[in-house]
């Protein structure tokens, strides 16, 4: 049995329960019958998807962007890394409920996860512009995008929006652009970590 | 008879469209419910929050706890939470296509004076990056509100004051109310009901409103305030001017 075939399943098996709680009221004449029930909020997150960008992409309820070494350095060991090598994420929102949505960033800059300290003609990290809004399914942008250029220290944004506009997001877009920079970069591993956290607007 | 049915059927329609959500994204981390209220003793002390991974690969999550903190402007999290709320399990790696369910249960005082809310984090955790690469991870979030009330006394809100503000974003002129909530227990105003009108300058009524407490929630949201807090809300529907005066009730209804 899929996950689609027994979410269907589920969703008969909660109807038939919000039926079983009805009140009959057989004290009234006329035969009324009244139903109640309560549809709780819920929040439904989608696994992220690699919409566009040269990178190898691991999708999933963590999506894992891998730069290849030689989109990051040449062979002298100069920054190669820039715009060009843009990534647009994306990943399925959807709620029935009005939600504020965040995003915080760990490095704040695509930085090398040893913590060696470059020398002077040198670097260790790469900063970059980040792009982030909610979108409905035509791709229309729903409430407005932050956009910034990280600083090399971790950044949080945080955003609300009304149940109208919650209730028309299909999906949050990410848009990551590197800045290039003439540097000969430190040898080893760059890592950064993107969090998009989503609550109900209280 | 016919309103009943009307209910019935809107009720179920609206049960199947919510469940709809789910079907709609496959491959996805359900978290149900988003909003959790607990009580210091008796039958209410605990709730379960669950969470489906519909994904084709395992969901490691963790769940953490922040204090909120009440303001005027709403709330915000704080510290982590001293050891009020036992979350068990508190880490899981959920297999795909099922569902794990966390059991949050009060532990703190069970004689608890004044309302505690609390921002639970569901967090996808980091995964380990294979040796040798460079990468960009990106993990998604979902917080849950839990609130416990006070063991004695519910919200008392009320409306203490009314303005006219612009929207932050449109400009247009909006309503926004000041809600007192007297009561030692956090209280929702989409629990009730609100009126809103405007008065021009001439004393002439320009604009009138109800919102049931389905509106509130659609427009404003679940509108939490705090114990002993007054908070601040901007009621985001255009007013006709931005000259008059508004009048705002709040009926609290049958809490």
């Amino acid at each position: 049995m899929n996950a689609i075939a027994k979410i269907l399943i589920a969703a008969v098996a909660v109807s038939a329960a919000a039926a079983s709680s009805a009140d009959a009221t057989p004290s009234v004449p006329g035969d009324q019958i009244t139903v109640k029930g309560n549809a709780p909020a819920i929040c439904v997150l989608g696994e992220w998807a690699l919409k566009s960008g040269s990178a190898s992409f691991s999708p999933g309820s963590t999506g894992v962007a891998t730069f290849t070494s030689d989109q990051l350095t040449g062979t002298d060991g100069v920054s190669v890394l820039g715009p060009a090598n843009a990534l647009d994420f994306h990943a399925p929102l959807v709620c029935n409920t009005a939600i504020s949505w965040s995003f915080s960033t760990t490095n704040g800059a695509f930085r090398l996860t040893s913590g060696a300290v470059p020398p002077s003609g040198f670097a260790n990290q790469w900063l970059y512009g980040l792009s982030v809004g909610p979108y409905t399914s035509g791709g229309v942008q729903v409430a407005s995008v932050d956009s910034f250029t990280s600083s090399g220290a971790p950044q949080y944004e945080s955003y609300g929006l009304n149940a109208g506009d919650s209730e028309r997001i299909a999906y949050m877009d990410m848009v990551f652009t590197p800045v290039a920079q003439n540097l000969r970069m430190l040898a080893g591993n760059y890592s950064e970590s993107i969090t998009l956290t989503v609550s109900p607007t209280l | 008879m016919r309103k009943s049915l009307k209910v019935a059927v809107r009720t179920l329609v609206s049960a199947l469209c919510i469940l709809g959500l789910a079907v709609n994204a496959a491959s996805a981390m359900t978290v149900q419910p988003v909003v959790v209220d607990l009580k210091p003793n008796g039958g209410k002390m605990s709730a379960t929050i669950s969470v489906q991974n519909t994904a084709t690969t395992p969901l490691p999550v963790e769940l953490t706890a922040k204090v909120l903190e009440f303001t005027e402007d709403g709330a915000k999290p704080t510290v982590p939470d001293p050891g009020d709320l036992l979350i068990f399990p508190p880490q899981a790696l959920i297999p795909p296509g099922q569902t794990q369910t966390f059991r949050i249960q009060w532990v703190g005082d069970p004689e608890l004076k004044q309302s505690k809310s609390y921002y639970v984090t569901v967090a996808q955790l980091p995964v380990k990056l294979p040796a040798g690469q460079s990468a960009i991870q990106i993990l998604y979030n979902f917080q849950v509100l839990v609130s416990v009330a006070a063991t004695t006394g519910g919200p008392v809100l009320s409306i203490a004051k009314t303005g006219i503000e612009p929207d932050p974003k449109t400009k247009k002129p909006e309503a926004v109310i000041w809600v007192q909530n007297t009561g030692p227990s956090y209280g929702y105003l989409s629990h009730g009901k609100l009126d809103l009108s405007e008065i021009d300058a001439g004393g002439k009524s320009v604009f009138d409103k109800s919102l049931s407490p389905q509106d509130i929630q659609q427009t404003i949201g679940f509108g939490v305030i705090g114990p002993d807090t007054t908070r601040k809300i901007l009621v985001p529907i255009p007013l006709p001017s931005g000259q008059g005066q508004i009048k705002a009730t709040f009926d609290a209804g049958n809490p």
